[in-house]
């Protein structure tokens, strides 16, 4: 059982640069949460004061109940792998693996058989006696996963271990370790800058930015319902499209309409932006909902006229960049339906149900 | 017509001037700039042989020179460095040397120019045997060096302490007895003053031999019949002056406040200072014929005979400053002269040794003096010769007394053979007798201290005759010579070895590639080769093999060297001085290794770990390295500075111990050597390795934090396999440095106190170049790099298998 519970958490710099803003976050046992946020945001602050690297300004971290503020790191029952692997070059990966149970005094032969067991489970058997520095990127990964597993922690801690990897092995990694979670059962906190891993890893994801956390959710819920611009921005590839605009009533019909002059009829469904007070939001549309199959299979839905700027084509589907007023909007298609050409001047039309608003202002969700 | 012959004279007139001109290259003339007067009365008697002499046109020598090295030395460098001047400078302890290298050309057609009173005021009698001698195995006496300056060594004592102590000033002590009553008296240590100097360290004999004479022995003696030359600084003389010499140094007491005190004597640190400063009562001075008390002031000092010992004899040492003849002048010293004829060279020194002492120079001399207000401390026998009698009543009668009565009955210092060495080996039993008295071994009564000086002096009578003078019986020299070949076989097989290793080591195991044979590159290669190749040749390998050979010789600067085969490896091997020097050098080492290899590696971890004020701290610690290396020595002699004003001292004494005798106590001795160059090298040793800190990524400290480990276990396993090259890098750096520091200790100590910081490179250079024993000294360097070979082989291969990577 290992519940990480972080109350009113606060780093400070120097006096002066807050890095970490009143965290506060309930991390259940076997949960795996990832914390996501552009570089800069505290997010590996927060892992490192977890983990007893940073010492805590202010507020609460508790593991399992305890409340671990002055406990040594090696003390807080955790491990962790860190972004560049931070193996010991001069040791074998075996001596790498058994260091921390060596240290704690563990029999000779159950950390051997600790060791063997972790490295059977990674795939590195066969690299037990090679140093590091003969190791590649990938093994070396799993070599540090290898160390965090061995100690059979009951919080594990990731610091973009990922990172530093080429693309494949990242995708290959990622089911690895998620793998990996289902099977040691523990609890695992993940920072990664990464959307991706972000959605494909976490059971629960901490969008976070300049050291605050701007929403706690599962993923699905954080890509239906982003609690705010940043989050919604953040979340999805490619990005949510934005207009800055209003919403009008027009002959008993509303419609958005953007500041340089787009006008999108809204849907009935949208019935909580009814009445007045919104002269003044962002409508936010995810590419896969313009001119997209599912965009086009109604025929109501609004259309948007643009020129064709660039068209890439992804094979399973195609990314559009368009021009429509002062906006950059990007479409995201299937492939194998409509054919278009660079420079031709399109109207696709917008499934405008699913469709998000925001607060110009607070650039809170509405 | 009258123009060519005007210009055909000049020519002929020219050609006879410059032809008749000769340089002449003196050891040492007064400095034109100083306003001294007894310099400028140098000056006047050089200026007065120029106008005598406008032929000669004199050159002063300037040449190598070392700080602080012995004073018998330099004319030995500037002979084997080929600049030797042609008048070279002579005394007594060398002289035997000088004579037996064939340095002296042999004055006795040139002394029989003399009239029968010009040479007796130029050679006092007990002079005699030490100028005029024959040369071992050759039957004719000749005379090699002429004196001109004869010197007494007498007792001075301060008037002004006497009365103090309630002395009676004109009553100095008369024999031993009174000696040690008087100096009782005069040990004031409220005052910070003591009863007597006596010199210590490599010194210690220079004051010792005066009790051996008064004690009716000797240092040297010669067979009459033979000529051969025996130590004799033994027996009962010998036991009898180092008793009393004992009772003066070591006798302990309680003074009037209660606080225990040893002796009546100051030996250590600066005692010119103590003396200037009036603290020390008696001491041993020189007088000179000429100046007798020179500048020191008759009301002030008093100047008496040395006290009779229990013989009732008196051991004044007589001494002479001499000039001889540089046999090799207008030879082999002409470098930047141009051509000189010999003959003309000789003689024209003859005239200068002759005339630099004569009465008209010594006449000069007294007229400057007189004139700049010293009339009545000039020798009142001059004053009287040259007209000035005036003065005489004006001379402290105990000068001339004094200086009389010492010439009368004193001894010549030593001048037999090898005898600049006597001193060192007469110091060795000496400081050892006071050493073990010291810290109560000597002996538990009277009886066994007799028994144990006796058998100390016996011992190193011992190693004088065998090591000094080479009397070694024909059993011993052959055991040895036997030894030495199988030693001598031993070692080259070694060598050849180690080279053979040191090849293969070189040798690309696999065989590289070889390229298509491309003359041009060839020759580039060549080219581009040649001027390193060349010159580590030329300067460093030939005379490494030409060095090596006088390994096998008894070798003579001045030609005729003779092959000795493997009798300098026998001396060598059976040398107990190399033997117990080599353990020093590895003691040096051990401790130079051991206190500055890791310290810095510490200073830099913990330099590492400093919260705030890095740069400072770094600055700090790195300062020392930019001082001089010698200049660090002089800092901490300072530092070490025995006497009450020594630094380290005031320290102590301020914080109520007692204070240390540092540098000078044996035993600390080398450690405080190697102290200065630790603490000089500890800052830049850390800066290396705290480049290396900071190359180890914090992750790996983090990640370690997290496995568990604490500060040590995190220095054992990640900051120091991190740092394994570089510590084995710095530990060959460490290794080398250690070899190669003796020229501090050279500064330091010059191998003091009683030997025991005297290292195995120190005594192969004092081999060398003080004792011009090149043989031996070369002879040692083999054994000495034997040693060192075997770790360098070692490093070596180290070094060739060592791969330096940044991950």
């Amino acid at each position: 059982m290992a519940e990480v519970i972080l109350k009113n958490v606060k780093k400070v710099y120097d006096n002066k640069n807050v890095a970490v803003n009143d965290f506060n976050l309930e991390i259940k046992d076997k949960e795996f949460v990832v914390f996501v946020g552009p570089s800069g945001c505290g997010k590996s602050t927060t892992l490192r004061m977890i983990a007893g690297l940073e010492e805590i300004t202010s507020g609460t971290i508790s593991i399992d109940g305890k409340v671990v503020n002055e406990v040594l790191p090696k003390d807080r029952n955790i491990a962790m792998v860190f972004q560049n692997y931070a193996l010991y070059p001069h040791m074998s990966v075996f001596e790498n693996m058994a260091f921390g149970l060596k240290l704690r005094k563990f029999p000779k032969k159950e950390i051997e058989s600790s060791v063997k067991s972790a490295a059977e489970i990674l795939g590195i058997g066969d690299l037990l006696n090679r140093r590091p520095g003969a190791l590649s990127g990938g093994q070396r990964q799993r070599v540090a996963v290898g160390r965090a597993i061995v100690r059979k922690p009951s919080v594990f801690l990731f610091d973009e271990p990922l990172s530093n990897l080429d693309a494949k092995l990242r995708t290959q990694m990622r089911t690895e370790i998620k793998r990996l979670h289902s099977s040691l059962n523990a609890t695992m906190i993940y920072v990664t800058h990464d959307q991706t891993e972000a959605m494909t890893m976490g059971d629960r994801i901490v969008v976070m930015k300049d050291g605050f956390i701007q929403q706690v959710a599962e993923p699905l819920e954080l890509y239906n319902k982003p609690a705010n611009k940043f989050t919604a921005g953040f979340i999805g590839m490619p990005q949510m499209n934005f207009f800055y605009g209003s919403i009008i009533n027009s002959g008993g019909d509303r419609f958005f309409k953007s500041d340089d002059g787009i006008s999108l009829k809204l849907g009935n469904d949208l019935t909580f932006l009814s009445g007045s007070g919104y002269e003044n939001i962002i409508m936010g549309i995810r590419p896969e909902e313009i001119g997209s199959l599912t965009a086009k299979s109604n025929s109501t839905n609004p259309v948007i006229k643009g020129r064709i700027d660039v068209i890439e084509p992804l094979g399973s589907e195609i990314y559009i960049y368009l021009t429509c007023g002062k906006h950059e909007i990007i479409s995201r298609i299937e492939s194998g339906g409509t054919s278009y050409s660079v420079g031709e001047t399109v109207e696709l039309p917008v499934n405008i149900g699913k469709a998000h608003f925001f607060d110009a202002k607070t650039e809170n969700r509405l | 017509m009258r123009r060519y012959f005007t210009l055909i004279l000049f020519i002929f007139v020219s050609l006879l001037i410059s032809d008749d001109n000769v340089i002449l290259k003196v050891f040492k003339l007064p400095d034109a700039k100083s306003n001294e007067p007894f310099n400028r009365a140098d000056m006047a008697v050089i200026n007065a042989f120029k106008k005598k002499f406008p032929n000669i046109e004199l050159r002063g020598y300037s040449g190598i020179e070392l700080e602080n090295m012995d004073m018998d030395a330099r004319p030995l460098m500037a002979i084997a460095g080929g600049v030797s001047p042609d008048v070279i400078y002579v005394n007594f302890r060398q002289s035997s040397t000088y004579i037996e290298n064939n340095f002296l050309y042999p004055l006795d057609d040139y002394i029989a120019q003399l009239t029968d009173e010009e040479l007796k005021s130029r050679i006092a009698k007990p002079v005699k045997p030490v100028v005029k001698r024959n040369r071992t195995g050759e039957k004719d006496e000749h005379y090699w060096c002429l004196p001109y300056e004869t010197l007494v060594r007498v007792m001075l004592y301060r008037k002004d302490l006497f009365y103090k102590a309630g002395l009676d000033p004109e009553q100095p002590p008369k024999d031993w007895n009174e000696l040690l009553e008087v100096a009782k008296r005069l040990t004031m240590p409220d005052e910070g003053s003591y009863g007597l100097y006596l010199a210590s360290g490599r010194e210690a004999a220079y004051d010792w031999i005066t009790y051996l004479w008064s004690a009716g022995g000797d240092a040297v003696v010669r067979d009459p019949v033979t000529g051969e030359w025996t130590a004799s600084y033994n027996g009962k003389p010998a036991v009898e002056a180092m008793k009393f010499y004992l009772k003066l140094i070591t006798t302990k007491w309680k003074d009037h406040n209660g606080n225990l005190q040893q002796g009546y004597v100051y030996r250590e640190g600066n005692w010119g200072y103590m003396r200037d400063d009036g603290k020390l009562g008696i001491l041993m001075g020189y007088m000179d014929d000429k100046r007798l008390g020179g500048d020191l002031d008759p009301n002030l000092w008093g100047f008496a005979p040395p006290p009779k010992g229990p013989t009732g004899l008196r051991g004044s040492e007589i001494n002479c400053r001499m000039m001889g003849i540089f046999s090799g002048a207008g030879i082999s010293n002409n470098g930047g002269l141009g051509d000189r004829d010999p003959q003309r060279v000789r003689d024209a020194a003859w005239s200068y040794i002759r005339f630099y002492d004569s009465d008209e120079a010594r006449k000069i001399r007294l007229e400057i003096m007189i004139n700049a207000g010293f009339g009545r401390m000039q020798n009142p026998l001059y004053l009287k010769k040259f007209g000035y009698e005036e003065y005489v009543k004006f001379t402290p009668p105990d000068w001339i007394q004094t200086f009389e009565e010492a010439l009368e009955n004193g001894k010549p210092e030593p001048y037999g053979k090898n005898c600049q060495k006597i001193y060192e080996y007469m110091t060795n039993p000496v400081e050892n007798c006071i050493s073990l008295e010291e810290k109560g071994e000597l002996g538990a009564d009277e009886e066994e201290k007799d028994k144990n000086i006796a058998a100390i002096f016996d011992n190193a009578v011992d190693i004088t005759n065998k090591n000094m003078i080479g009397k070694i019986s024909k059993e011993e020299r052959n055991k040895r010579n036997s030894t030495a070949v199988l030693v001598a076989i031993f070692i080259f097989v070694v060598f050849g070895f180690t080279l053979f290793r040191v090849w293969k080591i070189f040798t690309p195991k696999t065989g590289l590639e070889r390229r298509k044979k491309n003359p041009r590159i060839a020759v580039l290669v060549a080219t581009l080769l040649a001027p390193a190749l060349i010159s580590i040749l030329l300067w460093k390998y030939v005379p490494m093999v030409m060095g090596s050979f006088m390994a096998f010789q008894n070798y003579r600067l001045i030609g005729n060297s003779e092959w000795v085969g493997l009798a300098n490896f026998a001396d060598v091997l059976f040398d107990p001085v190399w033997w117990s020097a080599l353990g020093k050098t590895l003691y040096y080492m051990v401790l130079s290794l051991s206190f500055g290899f890791l310290p810095p590696l510490l200073l830099a971890i913990l330099l590492q770990e400093v919260p705030q004020g890095k740069i400072v701290y770094r600055v700090i610690y790195y300062m020392p390295a930019v001082i001089s290396g010698v200049i660090v020595i002089y800092l901490w002699k300072l530092l070490y500075d025995p006497s009450d004003a020594g630094g380290l001292n005031q320290i102590l004494l301020a914080l109520g111990f007692e204070k240390s005798r540092w540098i000078k106590d044996e035993s600390l001795a080398m450690i405080l050597t190697v102290l200065p160059s630790v603490w000089a090298g500890l800052g830049p040793g850390s800066l290396i390795y705290l480049a290396a800190l900071k190359g180890i990524p914090d992750d790996i400290y983090e990640a370690a934090d997290i496995d568990g480990a604490g500060f040590f276990q995190k220095i054992r396993h990640i900051v120091f396999p991190a740092l394994k090259s570089l510590i084995f890098i710095q530990f060959i750096a460490a290794f080398i440095a250690a070899t190669q520091q003796s020229e501090f200790i050279l500064i330091m100590t010059f191998g003091g106190p009683n030997e025991a910081t005297r290292v195995a490179d120190l005594l192969i250079f004092e081999k060398a170049y003080l004792y011009l024993n090149f043989g031996i000294a070369t002879t040692m360097a083999w054994m000495l790099g034997l040693l060192l070979m075997f770790v360098t082989v070692f490093q070596i291969k180290k070094l060739s298998n060592m791969e330096f990577k940044s991950n």
